[in-house]
């Protein structure tokens, strides 16, 4: 009897071990398994790349020489009814093989007419257009590069394709457009506050200058300007917290839980650095807000080839796991080029807007808030700088805001000797003051209300953006000082 | 039904079964034990690969407990002006972030690192006795109160003006701790000049690294020897130590606080410095 007890608590014992052992094991292989999937995470989510395609400025024409360029809520209404339109003509093969060119006078007459013109953030030709429109693109390598579409109420059958830089200028025909993008425009049009002219009209540069006849300036430049709003922003990520579990489970999501090989630092201006392991894999978070990741890959190592429309989907997957994507978030440049390792190696640009205005960080070294690189699909660098909205606020100080014009006048030193010093030697000599000022209102490519974040500032400060061949000056828009000039 | 018989088969089913779950969960740690034990076999073949490369190693090959403890370093700052009354003396000024006696002058580049310097050195920079520079330097931190346990001398060298670099650097508990300093620069007789950058604060966290053993280590060298063109064969090691290391990416600028790795530090009779890192994945 005794050996029959002995036999049933051995019997129990061994059971019991059994269960524990067992459940050991589960709890490793989660713990593995969660580690995969934080890595995972980015890749098995899809987004919707037609979010993230978006223009960067509209410039809507009402006639008779009026514009205006903003980015109001109206707006998106136009560009998502616009991108119904694009993806009807861009699926179809017939439409497709009429691409047919138009002259640079009928492009200006279609621009002047009733029309809207977005400039895109990159120049990019039909089948990267077609990506980003969440399309399956026609392979064509060597296809013509565009800055701008155009919809004129003149042709309604019709979506126009340019290049300014080359001027070259195209027509797609197709079926009739939804008449939601001409009441777009009247709605817009009752509600504009700051009227635009084209810089050719205002300026009437061809008769100054003296040259044989050269391409028309098509930018448009304001004639009035508006108030707007400071605004508080908070950093998405405090350093300076006393409470560092923010700041943890930014190291969670890039580590996953193998935290034992985690070193955390602390830089002397406070930011907190991650290295795993023997820094093959680190994550910064800066006192700015700046959150950086960068994985090193062993050299010769090969991965495998992604298309743009994967390289997009895995930036948003970063994106969307670093904090989140921000509503106004659009592709603004990409680049792929092959390394010696025969790896491709993708740069891709992202900006966003805050009260419809983009934003401008000082010190940012790339000029965007998110730059993510890719080899592959293996992520080497990923930055991120963005602030959230807190609250908006007016300065009584200020009764009226500057005009781009006296904010010229105000500049004119800087920005002419900024000129004369890019202009090659013999060209500058022979040119009289006012033959510098006719170029330069030649060159202005861009003029936009934006908002500027100093460093260290906890508010935004609107600016006038004004991009004039290579150079691109912020200022402020209540005094004109100004804050950054930079050449591309 | 035959209970008995049953609970026979039923255990000898769960002891299997046990037995495979338990090498599953522990048998790296089972073969961890037999490396542990081979160790010296391994050792004694990675000299012998190393000698027929023309590497000999003079040192003794430690056999220290291969665990070592994490840390967290943070480098000593001097607002509080303490260090700078102790090698300036009670009178001086501060003029723009500079303190200056009548004789001697001290900044702080980046909040960390102190540098000390004579205003007029006596009979300016002149030929200096290697030997005699290192007892000089040693007796100036003394007389500083600057020469402490941690304190550890590095190396001595001849500058090409004539006068001598002293270089100390940080240990803890037996382990050199890198990324810290003491440089004195000796001229005639006198200190002329003193870097410091040093960590004060070492706290010591709960958690622990398991190290890769010396024959792994040794055997790793001959690759990263491979890999430099400075290092010129025969090489003869003449020390092997163990300590604490800060890494660096391109997201780190400059430290003020952080936890070190550890490494394998190796020095060659030419001065040369191979550091391997000796934490296992």
């Amino acid at each position: 009897m005794n050996r029959e007890m002995f036999k049933s608590a051995t019997l129990v014992s061994l059971f019991i071990l059994c269960i524990v052992l067992t459940g050991q094991l589960m709890l490793n292989l989660s713990t593995d398994r969660q580690d995969n999937a934080v890595q995972a995470l980015s890749i098995n989510k899809t987004f919707d790349i037609k979010e993230v395609f978006g223009p960067q400025s509209f410039i809507i024409s009402f006639g008779g020489g009026i514009y205006t360029q903003n980015y109001t809520e109206e707006n998106s209404t136009l560009w998502e009814a616009t991108q119904l339109e694009l993806i009807s003509y861009l699926l179809s093969q017939e439409n497709l093989s009429n691409l047919e060119s138009i002259d640079e006078m009928r492009w200006v007459e279609l621009i002047k007419s009733r029309a809207v013109r977005f400039r895109l953030p990159f120049n990019m030709n039909l089948s990267e257009m077609q990506i980003m429109l969440g399309i399956e693109p026609n392979e064509d390598e060597n296809a013509v590069k565009f800055n701008s579409i155009l919809i004129s109420t003149h042709d309604q059958e019709g979506i126009y394709f340019g290049n300014d830089e080359e001027a070259s200028y195209y027509r797609l025909n197709g079926d009739k457009w939804s008449n939601e993008i001409l009441t777009s425009i009247n709605r817009i049009e009752s509600n504009t506050q700051i009227e635009y002219r084209r810089v050719e009209d205002l300026f009437g540069l061809q008769d100054a200058l003296s040259e044989e006849k050269t391409q028309e300036n098509n930018s448009i430049f304001p004639i009035t300007s508006m108030r707007v709003d400071f605004v508080n922003v908070i950093p998405e990520v405090d350093v300076r917290a006393s409470d560092d579990s923010a700041l943890r489970s930014y190291a969670n999501k890039a580590f996953g839980k193998q935290f034992n090989f985690v070193k955390k630092m602390r830089d002397v201006d406070q930011s907190v650095v991650y290295l795993y392991g023997y820094a093959n894999k680190a994550l910064r978070l800066g006192t700015d807000g700046t959150i950086e990741l960068t994985q090193r890959l062993s050299p010769g190592t090969k991965v495998e080839s992604i298309s743009l429309s994967d390289a997009v989907q895995i930036s948003l997957g970063y994106i969307d796991q670093y904090g989140g994507a921000p509503s106004s978030l659009y592709l603004t440049d990409y680049s792929m080029v092959t390394d010696e390792d025969g790896n491709q190696r993708y740069t891709l640009e992202f900006d966003y807007r805050i009260q419809d205005m983009t934003i401008i960080t000082e010190g940012l070294e790339s000029g965007h808030s998110v730059k993510v690189e890719l080899i592959g699909d293996h992520l080497s660098n990923f930055s991120r700088s963005i602030h959230k909205f807190k609250d908006s606020f007016m300065l009584d100080i200020y009764p009226r805001a500057l005009t781009i014009n006296e904010v010229l006048e105000r500049n004119s030193k800087v920005i002419q000797s900024d000129y004369e010093s890019n202009l090659s030697l013999d060209e500058g000599v022979e040119l009289t003051e006012a033959e510098i000022w006719t170029r330069i209102l030649r060159d202005i490519s861009h003029v936009e209300l934006s908002y500027y974040l100093e460093q260290d500032k906890k508010y935004l400060y609107p600016v006038w953006k004004l991009d004039i061949g290579s150079s691109s000056y912020a200022f402020r828009l209540y005094d004109g000082r100004l804050l950054r000039s930079r050449t591309k | 039904m035959d209970w008995s018989r049953t609970k026979t088969i039923l255990i000898i089913a769960l002891l299997l079964t046990n037995s495979v779950l338990f090498f599953v969960l522990y048998g790296d740690r089972i073969g961890a034990r037999t490396d542990y034990e081979n160790n010296q076999n391994q050792l004694t073949e990675v000299l012998k690969l190393l000698e027929s490369e023309q590497v000999t190693v003079t040192t003794d090959v430690p056999t220290q407990d291969l665990v070592m403890t994490d840390i967290r370093l943070t480098y000593e700052t001097y607002e509080d002006e303490t260090m700078i009354q102790i090698l300036l003396g009670e009178n001086f000024t501060n003029i723009d972030g500079q303190y200056l006696s009548k004789d001697a002058g001290v900044r702080i580049l980046e909040t960390q690192e102190l540098v000390y310097q004579l205003l007029n050195p006596l009979g300016g920079y002149v030929e200096t006795d290697v030997d005699q520079a290192t007892e000089i330097a040693k007796n100036f931190l003394d007389s500083v109160g600057l020469q402490y346990s941690s304190v550890a001398h590095w190396v001595t060298e001849q500058q090409d003006d004539g006068t001598v670099l002293v270089e100390f650097r940080q240990i803890e508990d037996g382990y050199f701790v890198e990324n810290a300093y003491m440089k004195l620069i000796v001229s005639n007789t006198s200190v002329i000049e003193l870097r410091r950058k040093w960590f004060g604060a070492i706290e010591v966290q709960d958690t622990s690294k398991i190290v890769e053993s010396p024959a792994k280590a040794l055997f790793r060298v001959l690759s990263e020897i491979d890999g430099n063109t400075d290092i010129q064969r025969p090489v003869e090691i003449e020390s092997m130590d163990l300590g604490y290391r800060l890494i660096s990416n391109i997201l780190t600028i400059n430290f003020q606080e952080g936890e070190p790795m550890p490494y394998w530090r190796f020095r060659t009779a030419q001065g040369d410095v191979i550091y391997i890192e000796a934490q296992t994945e």
